[in-house]
């Protein structure tokens, strides 16, 4: 398969999710509810192979755990799996319109942070009851900031070619 | 090799979830590996912090300088009459340490538990507060900071030292979960166990159902933990009821607002 996204493309995302992250968590706590590190596995994961995506993906998740302070490999396992997933699902699924992406980010963003929450519980971490009120807004805004990352890129890297011309 | 593993993604699938599942492993069974591996991971992301913040800092300050400068003279009065007022608790505070001096070279008071260098350390990183309630500071064991040590501001505790690099620690905060710290009453010295569980609100166990504990009581540190000096605030009732169990359930709420630190004083010795 052809790389769509260049391993240089996929450093330098890690870098925006590095500086992001920790902007955030200093100055900007609420924009944690966004699931930056999820919409990058997702996308890289979405234009590569599964097995780039799986590898990008644990990048992207040692990541997130490395700043948020928990246990190395929580969401490194979870992003582990999206990465991968994703690539299988632009193959099963032609979903080309903003609102379809929207769902299905959201969608595989709710997957993400059930999965985060029972390996937290399991690793016996107190999981407080505010959980599904995060989730509940981190879903939406995470699926239609992914919608529109997804757009915003695919725009750049693939500019509409005019034909009419030929 | 590459070609047989994009053929079969099942297999370096199988192998990234397994290297998660050994390094998950060795971190929940072995304390001190997983504080080997924070300490890696923070010798490479607390660079990335550090210029985040210095460039951040540097801007915001710059606008503070320039654009804010008409408020100077203000702040210059404000600051003259408080530097009086600081003036004449400094001579009260005398009063009292020569009161403390004299009961120390009595023999009635341990002089070493009154006594502590801190050093004064910016913070740089703040965790998410939804996974984990930790920062971290400029200053690590090239400044005498070590693991354990007690972390304070003026307002009361803040947390101890989690684990440390050369050049940077980090600090579990008193409300991260599975903290807990020695808590006593001052009028009646009554004492229990602070723990934090994660949220914003501490929890004060072990004080059984018969003892009296009042809404707006001050809680402050009872030194028995070994890592917090005797006699800091930790925060104030605003919740104690009996519990269900033989203890009472008491909910503290911290003075420090953890969200605003900008600086903290690590306690580095006792």
């Amino acid at each position: 398969m052809n790389q769509i996204v260049r391993n240089s493309e996929v450093a330098v995302l890690l870098a925006i999710t590095a500086v992001t992250e920790s902007l955030f968590a200093n100055y900007l706590p609420v924009a944690l509810y966004l699931d930056l590190p999820l919409i990058f596995s997702l996308y890289v994961g979405w234009h590569s192979s599964p097995s780039r995506g799986a590898l990008c993906g644990i990048g992207f998740g040692w990541l997130q755990d490395a700043i948020s302070g928990i246990y190395l490999g929580v969401n490194g396992l979870t992003k582990t799996v999206m990465g991968f997933g994703a690539s299988y699902l632009s193959k099963w699924l032609l979903v080309e319109g903003l609102l379809a992406r929207c769902i299905l980010i959201g969608l595989l963003s709710l997957t993400d942070d059930l999965l985060v929450a029972g390996m937290r519980a399991l690793l016996g971490q107190t999981i407080q009851p505010e959980i599904w009120l995060r989730m509940l807004i981190r879903v939406p805004l995470t699926g239609v900031a992914g919608g529109v990352f997804f757009l915003v890129y695919d725009w750049v890297k693939f500019p509409e070619k005019d034909f009419s011309q030929w | 090799m590459i070609a047989l593993l994009q053929r079969k993604p099942a297999i370096p699938l199988a192998l990234l979830l397994l290297a998660n599942l050994l390094l998950l492993t060795v971190q929940v069974r072995n304390p001190e590996g997983r504080l080997l591996i924070r300490s890696w991971s923070l010798l490479v992301f607390t660079p990335i912090a550090s210029t985040v913040h210095f460039v951040v800092d540097g801007v915001s300050g710059g606008i503070g300088r320039y654009a804010l400068l008409f408020r100077a003279q203000e702040d210059n009065e404000r600051l003259r009459a408080e530097n009086a007022r600081l003036g004449v608790e400094l001579a009260q505070l005398r009063g009292i340490d020569a009161l403390l001096a004299n009961r120390i070279e009595n023999g009635s008071l341990q002089k070493r538990q009154f006594l502590f260098d801190t050093y004064l350390a910016p913070v740089i990183w703040k965790n998410a507060p939804f996974y984990a309630h930790r920062l971290v500071v400029n200053g690590g064991t090239r400044q005498g900071i070590q693991k354990d040590d007690a972390v304070i501001v003026p307002e009361g505790i803040v947390g101890r030292v989690w684990t440390t690099t050369p050049f940077n620690s980090e600090v579990e905060l008193i409300t991260n979960d599975g903290t807990a710290a020695g808590a006593m009453l001052e009028d009646t010295r009554l004492q229990g166990v602070i723990q934090g569980d994660g949220s914003d609100i501490l929890r004060w166990n072990f004080i059984p159902n018969y003892e009296y504990v009042e809404v707006g009581d001050i809680v402050y540190t009872s030194g028995t933990d070994r890592i917090y000096p005797k006699g800091y605030p930790l925060g104030e009732v605003i919740q104690s009821r009996k519990g269900s169990s033989v203890y009472r359930d008491i909910r503290v709420k911290p003075f420090v607002d953890y969200l605003r630190l900008e600086e903290i004083m690590v306690v580095v010795s006792k």
